[in-house]
């Protein structure tokens, strides 16, 4: 009985499914892997969004800072306690310190804090070893410890401010997931109280005051207004204070990059189920097209158009949620995965990676939804034809190319004879083409903007020092055998404030994620060649003149050329002519002075923060022994070196920050691919198949199998070459719009557009032979079945 | 029952007009068998298709039981179709992935007819064609005769007022064409319309009534052998 229970049109459904299955199977796999990559990225950032912002929360990050001129005092701490609108308030403070690793010395930065175990702000967690850190130790970032190639109980070679090398023990491991990772960054992440800081020679107060304000709105807006009032209610009652630091609310320094890097992936997942729709649609169109006269009996017996339409976007219904539930729990252990690939990269924990209904239900509504939207097209084309029409469609009409398509070669008659499925295919296909080529489009334009580091700068290391060091001794480091030459340069950090106001700036405790920088650039000099956004380069003569950095433009509000811009630095303020903006990729904001008017600026003229250094060396091997030389001489003259970046460090550090995006992109370039090679291999299988009767009545006017398996590969040939055409011309614009989105997230400015040559021959290689293949097979078999069969054929 | 009023279709082909059917005018009474005759070419099947609602007149008004066809879209006049008009073809035009039983339980299926009453209908239908016992095998594994007891079966399972055959023994041998033309009649003895396209003379002794098409218009319209009076015109 159970036979009779289906009603007869969903038993055709059922059957013309078993009958098309290998078509069938090619639609289901390519909404599988979309789907699966919706699933995976979908959920990953699900969880990731939930718990960076756990993490981050997790450490009670403080609403401000504010920088003081001396140690903050336990009366003071009380009195700002004591302020109706404060929270919480503590006292911290950041050394900028230099560890040893290996041959090299990299900065790192030192939290101290009078106590580790009671903190309320900024907190970190132990991970291993001893908490709090034994006296006379520190404690390092998790992610530190790799970096500077040491471990629990291990000791690391330290310089601090002002103090000899000296060795210290590391005692423990901590979790700081208000840091970006030490990879990422090159820096060393050391936890010390100030009592230890003692003890190893540094007499320091505390300069931070870290404070978390009552808040009736909780804005951005509303802390610095709070912050701004606090530091001028000290300031009036005497107490120094040089600067608030305000960074984003209640976010993690790479949130914003990792949500509109996942944002993005998604983004390229759904145009992977995009193209998995339209393979569905075209599918369907090429399968309607053989059941053209079946339709057209059903609807003679009385099926209507709505009937007939329904069928066939059951199927589509069916077959995407069937796919849905086949990629949601692969799809959720991959976003499990991806989110702990993602988080390790970020240096936070993924306590909690359970995944909402909504996972679920956006899986489910897109694997639905969006094959039935695309392929309501040709359902409904199907579905409206006549009985008339679709009883005498014998497949050799040319329609809608009229008498000019009598003109075309043979080939391309062929293939306009159904100029709706040439336009579905040809979408598919070079869809397919052009998102595959973007994403190695925009993995070069990555590689390209970071080699554009290196072509810009035309020195070797860049050393800041911890105060203004005097230009004859900085001039004598030439001396050192292989260094060509030491250009001095004012360094300073500065912020957007306007004069008789406290400095304020929006940059993260580690003094390097939002921060903005005031530099003398020498003028004439050659050492770096960023290129003019607008305006023009700095001169001798612009006593008034500012140039800024694309970054730090962005930070003063995009202001035009011409217009004043007020910047402060060490309490000194000035407001400066916009006279250019240059794109400085890999650099946080930075304020361009000329270098004599930043020294009288600054009041230290003859003296430098900074210097830019150019080696005689060839290999990086070179380099490397010249900077250990340049360190000696630097540490044999007792120069107080700050930090040293070598500029190999800084193109690493910003290469690893989206590391995992680029390989994210390839992964998605290459499911794109396979999605393309599956809807390249059904159409062109399909194409054959329909001309089986076709080939009957050429074998009957006698073709040989030879002749007709060339005639359709050569016509498979010509559909996946004007694809492959399509698709390299259609990616060039969409390679320009991810160029500047990506590159607006990573470098606050388009990546460059680079085609490299290799993208169009793997894809002309993959599309010729998928095509040939996928020709070659059905047209072998269509030639050798028999005249009577292949004439059977409706 | 069927009237046509200077009922024309004109198809383009080329660059050129053809006029399939040139100013018809035609009424057909209730429960007549009528046999439309003509060479190829003369306009019989264009006029099969208007009567069926399968096509569409480029002039001229066509009434079929009160329903002025012109007027119906695509869904009502499938609706149409199902409920009033039995249309069989010379090809069958069976649905191959569906057995004998499905194929004729299709247009009730489409009319939303009871499933345990569609299948009650179906094996009787069946029964009365002679091949209820073919009833679960694929059309293919079925002779041309068998195949086209399948498509009358469905042609007259939802008890259709009008049934228009088009050349329904063209693909039959003469002994099992006999046969078919029996049930032909049968159908019409119980009071229905009937109308056949056939380009064969021989069949016109079993009408009412036969009209002769050419180019398109009418070149005879005669009493047949059946020996009942057809309303003409």
């Amino acid at each position: 009985m159970s036979a009779w229970s289906l009603p007869p049109r969903w038993r055709k459904l059922v059957r013309d499914v078993v009958l098309e299955k290998e078509r069938t199977l090619l639609m289901f796999a390519a909404l599988v892997v979309s789907l699966f990559a919706i699933a995976a990225i979908y959920g990953g950032r699900q969880i990731l969004q939930r718990e960076i912002r756990t993490n981050y929360l997790s450490t009670q990050p403080a609403m401000c800072t504010l920088e003081m001129g001396e140690g903050i005092s336990a009366d003071l701490l009380d009195r700002v306690r004591d302020r109706a609108d404060v929270e919480s308030a503590e006292a911290h403070d950041v050394i900028q310190a230099r560890v040893r690793v290996g041959e090299d010395w990299l900065p790192m930065l030192v939290f101290a804090t009078d106590s580790m175990g009671g903190l309320r702000l900024n907190r970190y967690f132990p991970e291993r070893g001893a908490w709090p850190a034994r006296p006379g130790t520190f404690l390092l970032e998790r992610t530190a410890a790799p970096v500077l190639e040491t471990e629990v109980d291990a000791s690391i070679l330290v310089k601090l401010p002002g103090g000899q090398e000296q060795e210290v023990v590391v005692s423990g491991l901590v979790h700081d997931p208000g840091l970006s990772p030490a990879y990422q960054e090159r820096f060393g992440y050391a936890y010390a109280t100030r009592a230890t800081l003692s003890q190893l020679g540094l007499e320091t107060g505390l300069h931070e005051l870290r404070v978390s304000f009552h808040l009736d709105r909780r804005d951005r807006a509303e802390i610095e207004r709070h912050a701004r009032t606090l530091a001028d209610d000290l300031a009036r009652s005497g107490v120094e204070v040089h600067e608030i630091r305000v960074p984003a609310f209640e976010k993690h320094p790479h949130q914003l990059q990792m949500e509109t890097v996942l944002l993005m992936l998604l983004l390229f997942a759904c145009l992977a189920l995009f193209l998995s729709a339209i393979l569905v649609a075209t599918t369907l169109s090429a399968w309607l097209a053989r059941q053209t006269r079946e339709l057209a009996v059903m609807k003679a017996v009385g099926a209507g158009k709505w009937q007939i339409a329904g069928i066939y976007a059951t199927f589509v219904v069916v077959l995407g949620g069937a796919a849905s539930l086949v990629a949601l729990p692969a799809g959720a252990h991959a976003s499990v995965a991806f989110a702990g690939m993602i988080s390790s990269m970020l240096n936070f924990t993924l306590a909690d990676v359970h995944l909402t209904w909504s996972n679920t239900a956006i899986v489910l509504v897109a694997g639905v939804l969006v094959p039935l939207v695309v392929s309501l097209f040709p359902v409904w084309i199907a579905s409206r034809s006549t009985v008339r029409e679709a009883l005498t469609e014998w497949g050799a009409r040319v329609p809608g190319v009229g008498s000019w398509g009598a003109r075309l070669p043979r080939t391309l008659r062929q293939l306009v004879r159904r100029p709706r499925r040439l336009a579905l295919s040809l979408a598919l296909l070079a869809s397919s083409g052009a998102i595959f080529l973007t994403s190695l489009n925009v993995r070069d334009g990555w590689s390209a903007n970071l080699d554009k580091i290196h072509a810009v700068r035309h020195y070797d290391v860049e050393v800041r020092f911890r105060e203004p060091v005097a230009d004859s001794v900085l001039a004598a480091l030439e001396s050192v055998p292989g260094i060509d030459l030491v250009q001095t340069w004012g360094w300073s950090s500065a912020s957007l404030s306007k004069k008789g106001e406290i400095d304020l700036v929006h940059v993260w405790p580690d003094k390097g994620h939002g921060s903005l920088a005031l530099l003398g650039l020498p003028v004439p000099g050659d050492l770096v060649t960023f290129p003019l956004i607008a305006g023009r380069w700095l001169r001798p003569s612009d006593t008034n003149g500012l140039m800024l950095n694309h970054i730090a433009w962005i930070q003063a509000g995009r202001p035009e050329i011409g217009s004043e811009v007020a910047v402060g630095s060490e309490g000194r303020n000035l407001a400066g002519t916009l006279v250019g903006v240059v794109e400085e990729v890999g650099s946080p904001g930075v304020v361009y002075l000329e270098r004599g008017v930043y020294s009288r600026f600054m009041a230290n003229e003859g003296r430098s923060r900074m210097i830019r250094v150019v080696t005689a060396a060839r290999t990086p091997q070179e380099r490397s022994s010249l900077l250990r030389d340049l360190e000696r001489a630097m540490s044999d003259r007792g120069l107080p070196v700050q930090m040293a970046i070598p500029f190999s460090e800084l193109r690493t550090a910003i290469g690893d920050h989206m590391k995992v995006l680029i390989a994210s992109l390839f992964a998605l370039a290459g499911l794109i691919a396979f999605v393309g090679m599956l809807g390249l291999a059904s159409v062109t299988g399909m194409g054959v198949m329909e001309r089986t009767r076709e080939i009957g009545i050429l074998k009957t006017l006698g073709g040989t199998p030879g002749r007709i398996q060339r005639m359709v590969v050569s016509e498979a040939l010509l559909v996946g070459g004007m694809s492959w055409f399509l698709g390299c011309v259609l990616a060039v614009p969409l390679t320009l719009g991810m160029d500047r989105l990506i590159g607006s997230l990573g470098f606050l400015a388009p990546l460059p557009l680079e085609i490299p040559l290799y993208g169009p021959i793997v894809w002309l290689v993959l599309v010729i032979g998928v095509s040939g293949l996928a020709g070659w097979i059905p047209a072998r078999r269509a030639g050798n079945i028999t005249i009577v069969q292949a004439l059977a054929e409706v | 029952m069927i009237s046509m009023s200077k009922l024309a279709r004109t198809y383009r082909v080329g660059d050129a007009d053809f006029h399939a059917l040139n100013g018809i005018d035609l009424e057909i009474a209730r429960g007549s068998f009528v046999a439309v005759v003509g060479k190829s070419g003369s306009g019989k099947t264009t006029l099969a298709n208007l009567v069926t609602g399968i096509d569409r007149p480029s002039a001229g008004r066509i009434v079929v039981e009160g329903s002025d066809l012109g007027a119906l879209d695509e869904s009502a006049l499938a609706r149409w179709r199902g409920g009033k008009v039995g249309v069989v073809f010379q090809s069958f035009q069976l649905l191959p992935t569906l057995t004998v039983a499905e194929n004729v339980m299709l247009p009730m299926d489409f009319l939303g007819v009871d499933a345990r009453l569609s299948r009650e209908r179906t094996m009787e239908i069946l029964a009365k064609v002679g091949i209820v016992d073919q009833a679960a095998k694929l059309p293919l594994a079925l002779s041309g005769g068998q195949q086209q007891r399948v498509a009358i079966a469905r042609a007259l399972v939802n008890d259709p007022v009008l049934l228009v055959a088009d050349e329904p023994t063209g693909n039959l041998d003469s002994r099992t064409a006999e046969d078919v033309l029996d049930l032909f009649s049968e159908f019409a003895d119980g009071g229905r319309t009937l109308l056949l396209v056939t380009h064969e003379r021989d069949f016109s002794a079993r009408a009412d009534r036969v009209i002769t098409l050419r180019d398109g218009r009418i070149d005879g319209d005669v009493s047949g052998g059946r020996g009942r009076n057809g309303g003409v015109r």
